[in-house]
Order: C-alpha cells, then structure tokens, then sequence
C-alpha cells in the first residue's frame, strides 16, 4: 500500500500517504511530468490522470447514447428518455427557473457524471504504480480524483464564476449586487448586510467544494484503514479477518451511495445557486 | 496539513478536463440527442397537422358526397313522381279515349241497327204489300182498283205496329 509500509520495521503506516502522493508528478523514464507556466507547475499526477479517465467514461458512455438513440424509440429507449425528462423537468426545473433550464441542464448533467464517474472510480483499485517488492507486478491503488480538495474546489470555482456571470448578465451588474441586499434594509445596514451576504457567497464555494471532497476523502480513508487492517492483523484469527472484510464491504457498498448522492448534490446544488443568480429574490 | 491544501494545478487541470468534457459532449452527445429529438417533435408535429389535414379533406368530401347523394336522391323521387303522374295522365286519357271509342261505336252500331231495321222494315213492307196486292187480287179478281188495294194495304198496315218490330228488332 504506502511506500512507508515496504521500508522496514520502523516504518509507520498511514493511509493518507496515498493522497499525498497522488498529486505528485508521474515520472516516466526519471523525468516528472509537468508543464511549468511560471507561477503554476501543471503536474500529470495521478489526479490528473484519473481525472481525464473519468472524462473519457464519460464521453464514451454519452456518446455511445448518443450513438443508438434512434427517432423511433425502442422501449429501453422511451424509458432512458422518460428519465432523462423527469430529471430535468422535475429535478433540475424545481431549483431553476423554467426558462433556465434548458440552457444550463447539459452543464448540470455533466458536472453530475463526471463527479459520480470520479466518485465510482475511486471504488476500483487500478493498477498504477510498478510494485516493491514483486517487480513485474502492478501495485493496485483505490483512488478517486474527488477527494482531492483541488479538484472539488475548480468545479466550485468553475460554478461560482458562472453563478455569478449569469447574476450580473440577467439584472445588470449594478442590480444584481444591488438586490444583495434587501430593499427594504435601512440605509445604514445596507454595508454590513452586503458584507455578510458577500462573504456567504464565498462560503458557498468553499461549502461545495469541502463537502464532496471531504465526504469522498473519509471514505476512501475508512476503506483504505480497514484494508491497512488486513495487513497489520495478518497474524490474527481467520474470524476477524472476514470481520475486516465485510467491514470493507460495508463501506465499499455504502460509498457507492455516496458517490451517487454526493455528485447529485453538487450538481444540484450548483443549479441552485445559478437559477438564483438568474433569478434574484428582491 | 496537505489534504486540505489545494494545489493550484490542479484546480486547472480539473477546470479543463471538465471544460473540455463539457464541450466535447454538448457537440457528439447533447447536440446530437436533442437534434434528434427536436427532429421527432417536427416530425410528430408534421404528421399531426398532416393527419388533420386529411382528416377535414375526409370530413369534406364526405360531406361533399352525402350532398350529392342526397340530391340524387331528392332527383330521383322527383322523377318517379313526375312519372307518377304521367302515367296516371295517360292512365286517365286511355280510359277516357276508351269510353269515347266505346261510345262510338255503340252509337255507330246503334245507328246502324236503326238504320238495318228501317230498311228491313221498308223492304217488309213492300214485300207485305205486293203479297197483300196479289192476295186480294187472286180472292177478288179484278173487282178491286188499283185504288182499292193500296187503300186496303194501308188499312192492314196500320194494324200493324211496325214500331214494335222495330224495337224488337233494336
């Protein structure tokens, strides 16, 4: 698992070693891969990569559909699109305004998959690195781009900026940071009420962001400890070695669930606070 | 601590990959399924309007040939009761002609027989005459004129009805 494991005796183990190295450059051949733009150092890291293997699964299964929808539906395809319409016009047109929708469902809809491909990924162990100790095999890792706090937080950037863009693209800049604060507020509170309405706004960014990455990350972490248990106790009994692996099941089975509800609630959450901006409450 | 430290790069990388998904999607997936289904809904919506269009077309020549037959029909019952009464006209004009022959000719037979009777009447009496002349003639001989004979002849004749052997004979 953690290269601490494979030194020796003294080595400590910690399942968070995993994440730590995930965002390190992959060498290939001794030489990192990383594009230097001056103040940023884009890494090929591992993120990146599950990132853009979440992106092609995404794609392909998009445009396999894409692919067999035909003008006259089959059944399974009356029931896709049964779906797909309950989605938009009841799930999406609930946090949205109507006229909204159609415009931003796409966007919504793919921060939702690539969020849940990412989320899913994480649940299956690929082989990434070249292993210690048996050379010529592959070291499965179990990782998702998810619990990176980068990663959730440019899809929150990327919402926020828009949040925001279509806000003063709707009401006018003027009015849109006018109507933060309510009309009615007496003059003089008009600057603290801004103030706070502004930094809720921040919060909202950061709200998104930790929230997927810190529900994706305690997942991965309790899988990884229970996994790490198997190693630690591989002297015990043979009964709490099936404890340990239904434990990870348990929470392979829960993660799922929170893959699912996770990337929902960041797509949804991300159509709230859009439809708001389009949509001002006065 | 590490975790909760986000690296700038990745931020990046993550805007794009989505960016890129994003746009890569909107043009193979999205566009394409929502092409297709704006495609359906012109085509249902094109055959609907194409069904109703047929539909009153429908609805216009039926109604076009109920007007017809119902004309035809109104036609028909026309001519059957002009020829209705053509034919009682006719009906009534070949009786009619009928009765008038029928009169005719019993006139013209009545005439005839009137006329048959007189002249047989005519001839009886000549022949009674002549048969009363040579008659008394043969019981007289010659004591009688040629006077006497036709006075006695008409006395004889007088006694008889003529009249009655006339209608008897009618």
């Amino acid at each position: 698992m953690s290269e601490a494991a494979h030194n020796g005796e003294a080595a400590t183990f910690s399942p968070t070693d995993e994440f730590e190295h995930a965002i390190e450059p992959i060498k290939v051949g001794g030489h990192e891969l990383s594009i230097d733009l001056g103040i940023f150092h884009l890494n090929i890291s591992r993120v990146v990569v599950y990132l853009w293997i979440s992106a092609i699964i995404v794609f392909l299964i998009c445009w396999g559909i894409a692919r067999i929808v035909k003008i006259l539906p089959s059944r399974k395809q009356v029931a896709f699109e049964g779906l797909y319409e309950y989605i938009r016009d009841n799930l999406v047109a609930a946090v949205m305004p109507r006229e909204a929708v159609k415009a931003w469902f796409p966007y919504l809809l793919t921060l939702f998959l690539f969020i849940l491909v990412n989320n899913l990924l994480g649940l299956v162990p690929l082989p990434f690195k070249m292993s210690h100790e048996y050379g010529f095999l592959p070291e499965f890792t179990a990782y998702a781009a998810t619990s990176n706090i980068g990663v959730t937080l440019g899809l929150a950037i990327l919402t926020f900026l828009l949040t925001h863009f279509m806000g003063m693209k709707h009401n006018g800049a003027l009015g849109y940071f006018k109507n933060w604060t309510p009309g009615t507020a007496p003059g003089v509170l008009k600057p603290v009420l801004f103030l706070i309405h502004a930094v809720s706004e921040v919060f909202r960014l950061l709200s998104l962001s930790v929230r997927l990455f810190a529900n994706l990350l305690a997942g991965h972490i309790m899988i990884l400890v229970f996994y790490s248990l198997i190693f630690m106790l591989s002297t015990a009994t043979l009964f709490l070695a099936a404890l340990i692996e239904g434990g990870v099941l348990a929470i392979s089975a829960f993660e799922i669930f929170v893959a699912l509800i996770q990337a929902y609630i960041f797509a949804i959450l991300s159509g709230v606070y859009i439809g708001g901006a389009i949509h001002q409450e006065h | 601590m590490f975790l909760i430290k986000p690296d700038p790069g990745i931020i990046i990388w993550s805007i794009l990959t989505f960016l890129v998904l994003f746009f890569l999607l909107k043009k193979f997936a999205f566009g394409p399924i929502q092409n297709m289904i704006d495609a359906r809904r012109d085509s249902i919506l094109e055959s609907i309007e194409s069904a109703e269009r047929t539909r009153k077309d429908a609805e216009k020549l039926l109604a076009d040939y109920r007007e017809s037959i119902a004309n035809a029909k109104q036609e028909a019952e026309e001519i059957i009761e002009r020829a209705h009464k053509v034919g009682e006209n006719t009906k009534a004009e070949i009786v009619t002609d009928a009765r008038q022959q029928a009169q005719k000719e019993i006139d013209d037979a009545r005439d005839q027989i009137q006329r048959e009777t007189r002249k047989a009447v005519q001839e009886i009496k000549d022949q009674v005459a002549d048969l009363a002349i040579l008659a008394a003639g043969k019981v007289t001989a010659k004591s009688i004129t040629g006077e006497d004979h036709l006075r006695l002849v008409d006395e004889a004749l007088s006694e008889v009805d003529l009249n009655e052997l006339g209608a008897g004979g009618s």
